[in-house]
């Protein structure tokens, strides 16, 4: 099967067990999706799956087939964003696992235009973060979005 | 001073964890690579009877399957208590223990044969109360515990006239505190990759947060000489202490590698990080403090009983923090504690951020508030009376140097209005105090006997001019690559960008204790100085043989050395210079912890050639119909000496107040017996995002005078006094004492519940004595 | 984490669905979203060697607010934002808001929502815990672990939108081995009160689509969890209201994640109709209500807890539409929370 992960065309042909997360780290050798939990309640493998966001860790590999697959790497290739450097210059990341997932929640959040700090909140509330407490990741969210309007 | 101390550096691997491309145990691969699996025991106490292994071993893809047999040597982090095993040998001490292992060619084919393998058991009487650990037991958990009984450690420490403090005090306050279990849930689960080589050498990539103690407890149990061994530490996705211990899991791997002469991987499912757990102790307590007419503190008594599951891990520390530090910030001058740690059939316990200090940190506080209340005086003025001064000493002899408790106090209470709200705001709101105490590394090193530097560091630098830092101290999230590269640059007057870190590498870092204890800043930071130091004493050298001018002259600034009288060279001239003798530049500095202490046993628990203070205000709501405790604000005022950076100071206090909120509100490793209720993010229940409470950080410390540029820890200390400044606060808003953790909403609702039929809710009484 | 190998169908059209449903009958499981089907399978708490994935299926994504039709494919992120549907049905996009998390809710379907496996804390374990506890009834066991000798499944049903759409009054259209058929919501869910079987759909029939008539009722959603993030319901409950000339013709309310299918009290509701909502009706239905609820101790809160914000919330919406009656009702005005 084709399968369009980051703008660029795969074929792979996974078993049906075969997950995403699986797919995109150990086939594709894309290992910035990140694996937290066994039953989707981290977030840290978020990918948007036609720009919207989903838990790789819970979708079945074949499925995706015909969609346009972002991860981590295809985000903004070889540059920072707007939204992963504010995070990097608030603080908003410390050990750094959750930080690929947290990048696509709010990538997907901050499309659909100007949130309100609870949207961030809201946005992210699938996401774990052990190390920083959310309040520099909400920041920097804020302040991503604050320039995108501003641009 | 070149201001990169001290300002606001974003995390130096920043962009690589921003775009993905940072490195994790997990993401590594090697070609050939097996993957590991580890079969479990269903059973929480039992003899292993007979395994099964054939049926494993003819599934498709399986390598290697391996039991505990073949590997019987123990090990543990502490080497008086070494009483782990890779796998089991011989019996189970806790549901989830490692029996037998296989590598095969993917994760599923391992983990298919592992179901193969059948072990019969044979249960063994079951213990999960640490109470019945003390007592006589039929069976014993590990043979050397004294006498029949599960006791791993007793502690007994009397300073003062304690007898005679309780007899003529005016006020005895009693704190009974029960505390469950909590986890670390770093979000990495803990992964692995050995490769054992041909040439007789291992390496291990692990997420762990002491490099050191690994290739230590690898050699041993491997019987593998330690220069034969390596350890490297990638990108570690948070520790806590749960990366702290050398586990079982890493010795599986480099054995599995060993035996198929393949790389192999282990990645742990969440599930199996639970039940590999070290975190914190569950604890039962009576916490007793005596106080006369006045508020002056006259004595302290605590008897506490933890339960230490079924290893020792840190655990002989745990039981004497739990007692030791507590006497700060205040002046104790009596003082007894016995504190005793069981073994159970759960899960290990072990160090977890702010070890041994949470619990106790607790109810002291709470017992603090509680003798305000009797006396009628402000909590913050009853703290004011009795606070350590700076440069003393307390009554177990720590050494005292900076603190700043009192600026604390003071900032914490002026930012948060604190005498137009304390009893004044209606019921259901409420505004509460309390303090903290840490350690900045602990000052005696677990293993070093000779006494080696605690921490070493080592520049190099070669004709592309970046200095390249190797340390063994982890970066674990918490940002110590970014420090020390900010310590070097500081020094040697260059940009931050010419500094680079190299990852951890037993092969070329020199040993370091690692990263625990809060030890890294301190110890690190002031071993990076020296180094720096004596690298730019190499520069000023070659820039006196070049200008001619003496080398005392001139200094570090902008990439370039100055001397008075508009004599510059860029640091580059000075470097290639020196190269001119012997190549590449290199330079060491350590840090040797000072002599500290006092004579009786035990007196090195809890020393530390720094401490940091806390004074933390929290102001919270409470939902009375719902029983929910909003949090509002917290305005955390910490003494960390000098922030050498202010940003990730923050982040230490904000993801601090997330994990001592998420203890108090809703964290919790359930039981039932020994059963393990809810081992899964989704049920085991930090705090999210919402109920994170707004946090105001008040950086007021002063100068340590040991500090590498006056900093001191900023790790743990930050974590403890979020907790009973809540507590306070709830009782200030309705009135009630909570004493058993955690404060779920349906705990909370049933204590307000059967208050209101006691009689209503009302705010406590008003203090005679006011805040000044 | 290991599921068995299976095989994945993808049929496009319902009548090949439903007979390749027939074909691997016993072995066969629909995949919607897969939200709830593959944690499951990972788990082994299903085995099946057949999975039919039901998104290419075309009318099963039908999404018509204005008639008030939703395929059962609709994406719960979907009628969580649609304006239409938090206009006209405030209780369906606030329950829809209220479920999972953001990313979880692009994946998860209505229809998977709606047919979602009942939970319990002995239940939701990985093989391993389960076969190191010896199983129970609704999976490899003997016996039930939270009530001593029960003799039947108190697994909690926890989907968030069966209550709303129950409370409106909402129809199904379902595709079975006979064809097509419609009928109440309620039928959905097995009256037996096994919590063994999450719902009452015979094997191999499909639901295709959810519809729901009236767009002028009000309504509201209020839903207990342990946190503010992705969490199950420990208790929730949905009203739907509608008077006319001050009589009301419209008044049912459903409750969720306490019992083993979502309860409908329609034996409490209906003998109020054609009379005035009032606080007499508030009393007497909160009281009712209250002694209907018997949550066991399977999930996180303790039960009296649950039990008693539940019936904390039916008086606070009620009161909350009582106020806004007494001014101009609009159905527009969103009412609920999660507490
Ligand atoms: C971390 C986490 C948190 C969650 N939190 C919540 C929550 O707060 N509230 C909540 O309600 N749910 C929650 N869920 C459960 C689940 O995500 C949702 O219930 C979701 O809506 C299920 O939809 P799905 O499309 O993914 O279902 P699937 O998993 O695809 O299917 C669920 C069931 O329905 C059957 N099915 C699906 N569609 C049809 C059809 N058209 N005809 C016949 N049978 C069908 C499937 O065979 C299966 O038995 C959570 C799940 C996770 C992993
Ligand atoms: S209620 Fe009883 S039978 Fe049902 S899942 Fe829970 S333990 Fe099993
Ligand atoms: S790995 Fe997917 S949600 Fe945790
Ligand atoms: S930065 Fe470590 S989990 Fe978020």
């Amino acid at each position: 099967m084709k399968l369009r992960v980051n703008a660029l065309e795969y074929l792979v042909d996974p078993p049906a067990e075969r997950l995403l997360v699986d797919l995109l780290r150990e086939d594709l050798h894309l290992t910035g999706t990140k694996r937290g939990c066994d039953d989707g309640s981290c977030g840290a493998c978020t990918v948007l799956v036609d720009g919207a966001p989903q838990h790789s860790c819970l979708t079945l590999a074949r499925l995706v087939s015909g969609r346009d697959v972002t991860t981590i790497e295809g985000v903004s290739p070889g540059r920072l964003s707007r939204l992963q450097r504010s995070l990097v210059e608030t603080g908003g990341l410390q050990c750094g696992f959750c930080t690929p997932g947290m990048i696509i929640a709010a990538l997907a959040l901050l499309q659909r235009g100007t949130p309100s700090r609870d949207d961030i909140l809201e946005a992210i509330s699938g996401n774990f973060c052990r190390c920083t407490g959310y309040a520099k990741i909400v920041q920097a969210i804020e302040r991503a979005a604050q320039e995108e309007g501003g641009r | 001073m070149n201001g990169i101390v001290g300002s606001r550096v974003p995390l130096v691997d920043g962009p690589l964890k921003a775009s993905g491309s940072a490195l994790y145990t997990a993401d590594l691969t090697l070609p050939g690579m097996l993957h590991g699996a580890i079969v479990r025991s269903p059973e929480a106490h039992a003899r292993i009877v007979s395994m099964e292994l054939w049926r494993a071993m003819e599934e498709p893809g399986v390598s290697a399957v391996i039991t505990g047999d073949s590997y019987p040597r123990s090990f543990g982090v502490l080497p008086i208590t070494r009483d782990e095993t890779m796998l089991a040998v011989g019996k189970v001490r806790f549901r989830g223990e490692g029996v037998a292992a296989v590598a095969a060619t993917s994760p599923e084919a391992a983990q298919r044969a592992a179901r193969q393998i059948k072990v019969i058991y044979e249960r063994l009487p079951e213990y999960e109360d640490p109470e019945a650990s003390a007592a006589t037991v039929t069976e014993k958990i590990h043979a050397h515990s004294p006498g029949m009984t599960n006791l791993q450690k007793e502690v007994r420490q009397e300073f003062g006239p304690v007898e005679e403090a309780f007899r003529t005090a005016a006020h005895v306050v009693t704190v009974r505190g029960k505390f469950p279990g909590v986890t670390h849930a770093a979000l990495e689960p803990h992964a692995v990759l050995a490769h054992y080589t041909p040439d007789d050498r291992l390496t291990v990539w692990s997420s762990t947060q002491v490099p050191h103690y690994l290739h230590r407890a690898l050699s041993e149990v491997l019987d593998i000489p330690e220069h034969r061994v390596r350890v490297i530490k990638p990108e570690v996705g948070g520790g806590f202490g749960g990366k702290g211990d050398p586990m079982p899991h890493e010795i599986v791997a480099a054995a599995l590698s060993r035996e198929t002469g393949r790389p192999v991987r282990i990645v742990l499912s969440r599930e199996e990080v639970f039940y590999l757990n070290h975190g914190r102790h569950p604890t039962r307590h009576t916490l007793k403090l005596a106080a006369d007419a006045e508020g002056h503190l006259m004595g302290f008594d605590l008897d506490a009983l933890i339960d230490g599951g079924a290893a020792s891990s840190f655990g002989t520390v745990t039981t004497y923090y739990n007692g030791v530090l507590a006497t700060g910030p205040y002046r104790i001058p009596a003082f007894r504690y016995h504190g005793r740690r069981g073994y159970t059939n759960r899960p290990a316990s072990g160090a977890m951020r702010a070890h041994g200090s949470v619990n106790t940190r607790y109810s002291m506080e709470v017992a603090i508030d509680m003798l305000a209340e009797e006396l009628r005086m402000d909590p913050m003025a009853l703290r004011m009376r009795n606070f350590l001064s700076p440069h003393t000493t307390t009554i177990n002899e720590f050494r005292i140097t900076s603190n700043s408790v009192v600026r604390c106090l003071e900032a914490s209470r002026a930012r948060s209005s604190w005498d137009t709200k304390y009893r004044k705001l209606p019921v259901g709101r409420g505004i509460g105090v309390a303090c903290g105490f840490f350690i900045s590394g602990s000052n005696s090193p677990i293993h070093f006997t000779p006494p080696f530097p605690q921490s070493t560091v080592h520049l190099k630098i070669d004709v592309d001019g970046g200095v390249t830092i190797h340390s063994g101290a982890s970066d674990i999230g918490q940002g110590s690559k970014t420090i020390v590269s900010q310590i070097v640059a500081e020094v040697l007057g260059i940009p931050l960008a010419r500094v680079r870190v190299a990852a951890v590498d037993t092969d070329s870092a020199p040993v370091d204790l690692g990263s625990y204890s809060s030890r890294v800043t301190f110890m690190m930071g002031n071993a990076a100085r020296c180094a720096a130091e004596d690298m730019l004493r190499q520069w000023q050298k070659a820039a006196e043989e070049i200008t001619g001018r003496p080398s005392a002259e001139f200094r570090a600034h902008d990439g370039r050395l100055e001397a008075p009288g508009n004599i510059s060279i860029s640091y580059l001239e000075a470097v290639h210079q020196a190269m001119r003798h012997h190549g590449a530049l290199q330079s060491s500095g350590a840090y040797e912890s000072p002599s500290l202490g006092g004579k009786f046993k035990g007196a090195r628990a809890g020393t530390s050639p720094a401490y940091s203070f806390a004074a933390y205000v929290a102001e919270v709501e409470v939902d009375v119909d719902l029983g929910r405790i909003h949090v509002k604000k917290v305005w955390a005022a910490f003494d960390c000496g000098r922030p050498l950076n202010p940003m990730l100071v923050e982040g230490q206090i904000e993801g601090s107040i997330h994990m001592g909120l998420g203890q108090l509100l809703g964290e919790e490793m359930r039981y039932r017996g020994t059963r393990l209720m809810n081992p899964s993010l989704l049920e085991y229940r930090t705090l999210s995002p919402v109920e994170m409470p707004e946090v105001e950080c008040l950086l007021v410390g002063e100068e340590d005078p040991e500090g590498p540029f006056g900093a001191k820890e900023a790790g743990e200390g930050p974590l403890p006094p979020v907790l009973p400044a809540v507590a306070n606060a709830v009782y200030d808003a309705v009135g009630l004492r909570f004493t058993e953790l955690p404060l779920t909403p349906d705990r909370v609702w049933r204590a307000l519940r059967q208050k209101e039929r006691g009689g209503g809710l009302q705010k406590p009484p008003a203090p005679k004595v006011d805040a000044r | 984490m290991l599921a068995d190998p299976f095989e994945l169908h993808e049929p496009a059209s319902i009548a090949e669905a439903v007979a390749l449903a027939k074909r691997y009958c016993g072995d066969v499981r629909f995949l919607a979203g897969g939200t709830d089907v593959l944690p499951g399978l990972f788990r082994g708490l299903h085995t099946v060697r057949h999975l039919i994935y039901l998104g290419r299926i075309p009318e099963l994504h039908v999404f018509d607010p204005i008639r008030g039709v939703f395929g059962a494919q609709t994406s719960m992120a979907s009628l969580e934002r649609d304006p239409v549907v938090r206009q006209r049905f405030v209780a369906v996009s606030l329950a829809a808001h209220a479920a999972a998390g953001p990313a979880l809710r692009t994946s998860a379907t209505l229809g998977g929502n709606l047919l979602v496996d009942t939970r319990c804390t002995f239940y939701d374990q990985s093989r391993f815990w389960r076969e190191a506890n010896e199983g129970c009834l609704k999976a490899d066991g003997t016996e039930c672990r939270v009530v001593s000798q029960g003799s039947r499944c108190y697994a909690v049903y926890s989907g968030d939108m069966a209550p709303p759409l129950l409370a409106l009054g909402a129809t199904v259209d379902i595709e079975g081995l006979e064809g097509r058929d419609s009928k109440p919501l309620e039928d959905l869910y097995s009256p037996g009160g096994d919590g063994r079987l999450s719902h009452a759909l015979p094997e191999g029939a499909l639901l295709v689509a959810v519809r729901l008539r009236d767009p002028n009722l009000w309504s509201s959603y209020s839903k207990l969890r342990a946190r503010g993030a992705p969490d199950f319901p420990e208790g929730s409950i949905a009203i739907g209201i509608h008077e006319t000339d001050g009589r009301l013709d419209h008044f049912r309310i459903a409750v969720g994640g306490i019992d083993t299918r979502p309860l409908v009290m329609n034996e409490i509701t209906r003998p109020w109709l054609g009379k005035p909502m009032s606080d007499e009706v508030v009393e007497a239905t909160v009281e009712s209500v209250g002694r209907r609820l018997h949550p066991v101790a399977n999930t996180a809160l303790l039960t009296d807890y649950r039990k008693h914000v539940v019936t904390r919330f039916l008086r606070t919406d009620l009161a909350r539409y009582l106020a806004l009656r007494s001014k101009e009702l609009t159905s527009s005005t969103p009412a609920g929370r999660v507490g």
